[in-house]
Protein backbone atom coordinates (compact mmCIF):
# COMPACT_ATOMS: atom_id res chain seq x y z
CA UNK A 1 0.00 0.00 0.00
CA UNK A 2 1.41 3.07 -0.64
CA UNK A 3 2.03 5.44 1.88
CA UNK A 4 0.27 8.80 2.12
CA UNK A 5 2.74 11.80 2.33
CA UNK A 6 1.60 14.23 5.64
CA UNK A 7 2.81 17.45 5.50
CA UNK A 8 5.13 17.81 8.59
CA UNK A 9 5.39 21.59 10.73
CA UNK A 10 8.95 21.29 11.66
CA UNK A 11 9.88 20.76 7.66
CA UNK A 12 11.05 24.45 6.89
CA UNK A 13 10.24 23.23 3.02
CA UNK A 14 6.79 22.47 3.84
CA UNK A 15 3.72 24.38 2.92
CA UNK A 16 1.98 24.01 6.22
CA UNK A 17 5.30 24.63 7.86
CA UNK A 18 5.00 27.36 10.94
CA UNK A 19 7.87 29.23 11.88
CA UNK A 20 8.34 29.24 15.89
CA UNK A 21 8.03 33.53 15.68
CA UNK A 22 4.71 32.85 13.96
CA UNK A 23 3.70 29.77 16.46
CA UNK A 24 4.34 32.23 19.17
CA UNK A 25 2.23 35.31 17.97
CA UNK A 26 -0.65 32.61 17.84
CA UNK A 27 -0.52 32.09 14.13
CA UNK A 28 0.33 35.47 13.23
CA UNK A 29 3.28 35.59 10.40
CA UNK A 30 5.95 38.37 11.77
CA UNK A 31 5.52 40.22 8.72
CA UNK A 32 1.98 41.12 9.40
CA UNK A 33 2.65 42.06 13.09
CA UNK A 34 5.66 44.37 11.35
CA UNK A 35 3.35 45.73 8.99
CA UNK A 36 0.52 46.48 11.49
CA UNK A 37 3.43 47.92 14.10
CA UNK A 38 4.59 50.39 10.93
CA UNK A 39 0.90 51.65 10.18
CA UNK A 40 0.17 52.76 14.15
CA UNK A 41 4.03 54.27 13.66
CA UNK A 42 2.54 56.29 11.31
CA UNK A 43 -0.62 57.48 12.61
CA UNK A 44 0.71 57.73 15.91
CA UNK A 45 -1.08 55.45 17.68
CA UNK A 46 2.13 54.59 19.53
CA UNK A 47 0.86 52.01 22.02
CA UNK A 48 -0.21 49.59 19.38
CA UNK A 49 3.08 50.29 17.36
CA UNK A 50 5.14 49.46 20.47
CA UNK A 51 2.27 46.34 21.49
CA UNK A 52 2.92 45.04 17.93
CA UNK A 53 6.63 45.63 17.26
CA UNK A 54 7.07 43.28 20.73
CA UNK A 55 6.11 40.53 18.53
CA UNK A 56 9.27 40.83 15.99
CA UNK A 57 11.49 42.92 18.20
CA UNK A 58 14.74 41.14 18.92
CA UNK A 59 15.65 40.81 22.39
CA UNK A 60 19.18 40.76 23.71
CA UNK A 61 19.79 37.20 23.60
CA UNK A 62 18.40 36.74 20.18
CA UNK A 63 21.18 40.26 18.60
CA UNK A 64 23.18 36.87 16.72
CA UNK A 65 19.91 36.00 14.68
CA UNK A 66 21.44 38.35 11.81
CA UNK A 67 25.03 36.59 11.77
CA UNK A 68 23.11 33.06 11.65
CA UNK A 69 21.25 34.48 8.51
CA UNK A 70 24.29 35.73 6.77
CA UNK A 71 26.01 32.55 7.61
CA UNK A 72 23.52 30.72 5.41
CA UNK A 73 23.51 33.26 2.82
CA UNK A 74 27.12 33.01 2.20
CA UNK A 75 27.49 28.88 2.46
CA UNK A 76 24.72 29.09 0.15
CA UNK A 77 26.57 31.68 -2.12
CA UNK A 78 29.83 29.24 -1.60
CA UNK A 79 27.94 26.36 -2.78
CA UNK A 80 27.04 28.44 -5.97
CA UNK A 81 30.37 29.68 -6.45
CA UNK A 82 29.29 33.16 -6.50
CA UNK A 83 31.66 33.71 -3.91
CA UNK A 84 35.28 32.75 -3.05
CA UNK A 85 35.29 32.53 0.34
CA UNK A 86 35.81 34.23 3.74
CA UNK A 87 37.34 38.02 2.93
CA UNK A 88 36.88 37.88 -0.87
CA UNK A 89 34.40 40.00 -2.20
CA UNK A 90 30.47 39.20 -1.61
CA UNK A 91 30.92 37.50 1.56
CA UNK A 92 29.20 39.19 4.14
CA UNK A 93 29.95 39.86 7.38
CA UNK A 94 28.33 41.20 10.61
CA UNK A 95 29.53 44.13 11.91
CA UNK A 96 28.11 43.56 15.62
CA UNK A 97 29.14 40.17 16.08
CA UNK A 98 32.62 41.03 14.49
CA UNK A 99 33.27 43.92 17.21
CA UNK A 100 31.44 42.05 20.34
CA UNK A 101 33.73 39.12 19.62
CA UNK A 102 37.11 41.59 19.49
CA UNK A 103 35.43 43.54 22.48
CA UNK A 104 35.55 46.48 20.60
CA UNK A 105 31.73 47.99 21.90
CA UNK A 106 31.45 50.00 24.41
CA UNK A 107 27.89 49.68 25.82
CA UNK A 108 26.61 51.00 29.09
CA UNK A 109 30.20 52.69 29.38
CA UNK A 110 29.26 54.91 32.65
CA UNK A 111 32.05 57.31 31.97
CA UNK A 112 30.10 59.78 30.61
CA UNK A 113 26.43 59.08 32.01
CA UNK A 114 24.90 61.54 34.20
CA UNK A 115 21.59 61.46 36.08
CA UNK A 116 19.85 64.46 35.97
CA UNK A 117 16.38 62.87 37.15
CA UNK A 118 17.16 64.85 40.92
CA UNK A 119 16.85 68.22 38.60
CA UNK A 120 13.40 67.45 36.72
CA UNK A 121 9.27 66.88 38.10
CA UNK A 122 7.29 64.98 35.23
CA UNK A 123 5.40 67.76 33.24
CA UNK A 124 6.51 70.51 35.62
CA UNK A 125 10.45 70.61 33.77
CA UNK A 126 13.54 71.79 35.37
CA UNK A 127 13.89 73.26 38.64
CA UNK A 128 14.73 76.29 37.84
CA UNK A 129 17.21 76.86 41.35
CA UNK A 130 19.55 73.93 40.31
CA UNK A 131 19.88 74.96 36.34
CA UNK A 132 23.58 75.76 37.67
CA UNK A 133 23.95 71.82 39.03
CA UNK A 134 22.40 70.61 36.15
CA UNK A 135 24.40 72.22 33.59
CA UNK A 136 27.42 71.43 35.44
CA UNK A 137 26.59 67.83 35.12
CA UNK A 138 25.46 67.90 31.71
CA UNK A 139 28.90 68.96 30.96
CA UNK A 140 30.12 66.05 31.40
CA UNK A 141 28.26 64.16 28.26
CA UNK A 142 29.83 64.34 25.36
CA UNK A 143 28.12 66.72 22.76
CA UNK A 144 27.37 68.98 25.69
CA UNK A 145 30.85 69.21 26.44
CA UNK A 146 31.62 71.14 24.06
CA UNK A 147 29.69 74.03 25.25
CA UNK A 148 30.39 76.59 27.51
CA UNK A 149 27.80 77.73 30.56
CA UNK A 150 26.09 80.39 28.92
CA UNK A 151 25.25 78.14 25.87
CA UNK A 152 23.54 75.55 27.30
CA UNK A 153 21.63 77.94 30.00
CA UNK B 1 18.52 73.96 29.11
CA UNK B 2 15.00 75.43 29.05
CA UNK B 3 14.29 74.10 25.66
CA UNK B 4 14.52 70.79 26.89
CA UNK B 5 12.49 68.04 28.17
CA UNK B 6 13.78 64.94 29.94
CA UNK B 7 12.25 61.40 28.87
CA UNK B 8 12.95 57.67 30.07
CA UNK B 9 12.86 55.46 27.65
CA UNK B 10 12.07 52.18 29.58
CA UNK B 11 13.46 48.31 29.07
CA UNK B 12 11.74 46.90 25.82
CA UNK B 13 10.18 50.04 25.08
CA UNK B 14 10.87 52.10 21.60
CA UNK B 15 11.82 55.54 20.99
CA UNK B 16 8.99 57.40 19.18
CA UNK B 17 10.22 60.88 18.40
CA UNK B 18 7.63 63.59 16.05
CA UNK B 19 9.03 64.94 13.35
CA UNK B 20 10.35 68.16 14.61
CA UNK B 21 11.89 66.94 17.39
CA UNK B 22 15.22 64.96 18.25
CA UNK B 23 16.50 63.29 21.18
CA UNK B 24 20.08 63.31 22.73
CA UNK B 25 20.96 60.13 25.01
CA UNK B 26 22.28 61.20 28.35
CA UNK B 27 22.16 58.11 30.23
CA UNK B 28 21.91 54.57 28.56
CA UNK B 29 21.93 53.23 25.60
CA UNK B 30 20.06 52.39 22.62
CA UNK B 31 19.82 50.29 19.73
CA UNK B 32 19.15 51.38 16.37
CA UNK B 33 17.43 48.29 14.35
CA UNK B 34 16.55 48.13 10.63
CA UNK B 35 14.18 45.68 8.74
CA UNK B 36 15.40 47.15 5.78
CA UNK B 37 16.62 43.79 4.39
CA UNK B 38 14.67 41.15 6.50
CA UNK B 39 11.57 41.93 8.16
CA UNK B 40 12.05 39.27 10.33
CA UNK B 41 15.79 39.15 11.03
CA UNK B 42 16.61 42.97 11.23
CA UNK B 43 20.39 44.05 11.51
CA UNK B 44 21.67 46.13 14.63
CA UNK B 45 22.99 49.39 13.22
CA UNK B 46 23.81 51.54 15.83
CA UNK B 47 24.35 51.59 19.61
CA UNK B 48 23.81 55.09 20.97
CA UNK B 49 25.94 56.43 23.42
CA UNK B 50 25.47 59.68 26.02
CA UNK B 51 26.00 62.67 23.35
CA UNK B 52 24.26 61.16 20.43
CA UNK B 53 22.08 62.89 18.32
CA UNK B 54 18.83 60.90 16.85
CA UNK B 55 16.37 61.99 14.84
CA UNK B 56 18.43 64.98 13.09
CA UNK B 57 18.51 64.03 9.33
CA UNK B 58 21.22 66.86 8.53
CA UNK B 59 23.47 65.28 11.01
CA UNK B 60 23.01 61.40 11.37
CA UNK B 61 22.22 61.32 7.40
CA UNK B 62 18.82 60.30 7.89
CA UNK B 63 19.71 56.87 9.74
CA UNK B 64 17.78 57.16 12.57
CA UNK B 65 14.61 58.38 10.59
CA UNK B 66 14.36 55.66 8.21
CA UNK B 67 11.06 53.80 7.69
CA UNK B 68 12.48 50.37 8.36
CA UNK B 69 14.60 52.17 11.60
CA UNK B 70 13.30 50.94 15.19
CA UNK B 71 15.15 52.15 18.44
CA UNK B 72 14.84 49.52 21.23
CA UNK B 73 15.60 50.43 24.95
CA UNK B 74 17.53 47.08 26.18
CA UNK B 75 17.71 49.10 29.75
CA UNK B 76 16.09 51.69 31.06
CA UNK B 77 17.78 55.26 29.19
CA UNK B 78 17.67 59.19 29.53
CA UNK B 79 17.04 61.30 26.78
CA UNK B 80 16.83 64.94 26.54
CA UNK B 81 14.65 65.75 23.87
CA UNK B 82 14.62 69.34 21.89
CA UNK B 83 13.15 70.69 18.95
CA UNK B 84 15.53 70.30 16.06
CA UNK B 85 15.98 74.01 15.28
CA UNK B 86 17.44 74.19 18.96
CA UNK B 87 19.81 71.09 17.89
CA UNK B 88 20.52 72.57 14.54
CA UNK B 89 21.74 76.29 16.22
CA UNK B 90 23.96 74.22 18.82
CA UNK B 91 25.11 72.15 15.91
CA UNK B 92 26.11 75.23 14.10
CA UNK B 93 27.18 77.19 17.13
CA UNK B 94 29.46 74.15 17.50
CA UNK B 95 30.63 74.06 14.36
CA UNK B 96 31.79 78.22 14.64
CA UNK B 97 33.18 78.59 17.94
CA UNK B 98 35.93 75.66 18.09
CA UNK B 99 38.88 74.99 16.20
CA UNK B 100 38.41 71.50 16.05
CA UNK B 101 36.29 72.27 12.71
CA UNK B 102 39.66 72.09 11.11
CA UNK B 103 40.28 68.78 11.68
CA UNK B 104 36.39 67.93 10.54
CA UNK B 105 36.61 70.20 7.14
CA UNK B 106 39.79 68.25 6.42
CA UNK B 107 38.56 64.56 7.23
CA UNK B 108 35.62 65.68 4.93
CA UNK B 109 37.51 66.69 1.86
CA UNK B 110 39.13 63.16 2.48
CA UNK B 111 37.30 60.57 -0.17
CA UNK B 112 37.51 57.61 2.14
CA UNK B 113 35.89 59.46 4.94
CA UNK B 114 33.64 62.14 3.46
CA UNK B 115 30.41 59.07 3.02
CA UNK B 116 30.96 59.45 7.24
CA UNK B 117 27.79 61.20 8.46
CA UNK B 118 27.99 64.42 9.84
CA UNK B 119 27.71 63.11 13.34
CA UNK B 120 30.06 60.18 12.96
CA UNK B 121 33.28 63.06 11.67
CA UNK B 122 32.60 65.54 14.55
CA UNK B 123 32.56 62.97 16.91
CA UNK B 124 36.42 61.65 15.91
CA UNK B 125 37.30 65.32 15.84
CA UNK B 126 35.88 66.18 19.02
CA UNK B 127 36.65 62.89 21.09
CA UNK B 128 38.99 60.69 19.37
CA UNK B 129 41.41 63.14 17.19
CA UNK B 130 43.71 65.72 17.91
CA UNK B 131 45.49 67.82 15.41
CA UNK B 132 49.17 68.74 15.56
CA UNK B 133 51.52 70.78 13.11
CA UNK B 134 54.62 69.71 12.28
CA UNK B 135 57.42 71.80 10.43
CA UNK B 136 58.65 71.17 7.18
CA UNK B 137 61.87 68.49 7.51
CA UNK B 138 60.99 67.60 11.49
CA UNK B 139 61.58 64.25 12.79
CA UNK B 140 58.20 62.85 13.67
CA UNK B 141 58.54 60.15 16.44
CA UNK B 142 54.98 58.64 17.55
Amino acid sequence: MEKIHVPEDDDPQDELYIDPATKRNEGVSTHIMYVRALCHREVKNYSVALESYARVMKREEEISDYEKMIEKKNFKELTLKTVDGPGFPGWRIDIYSHFKREKLLKENNRLMMVNLRDYYTWKEGWHQDQVQNIIKDLQRVRFFNRFDRETLY
Amino acid sequence: MKKTDLRVIHKHNLLFLEPDQCAIIINGNLNLFSHKEDVATPILQAIYNPGDIIGNKSIDGGNSRDTHSWIIAYKDCDILLMNIEYCDYLWDKMKSSSDKNYIAKKMQACPWLMHLTEQSIYTLAYDLLFYKKFDMDQKICP
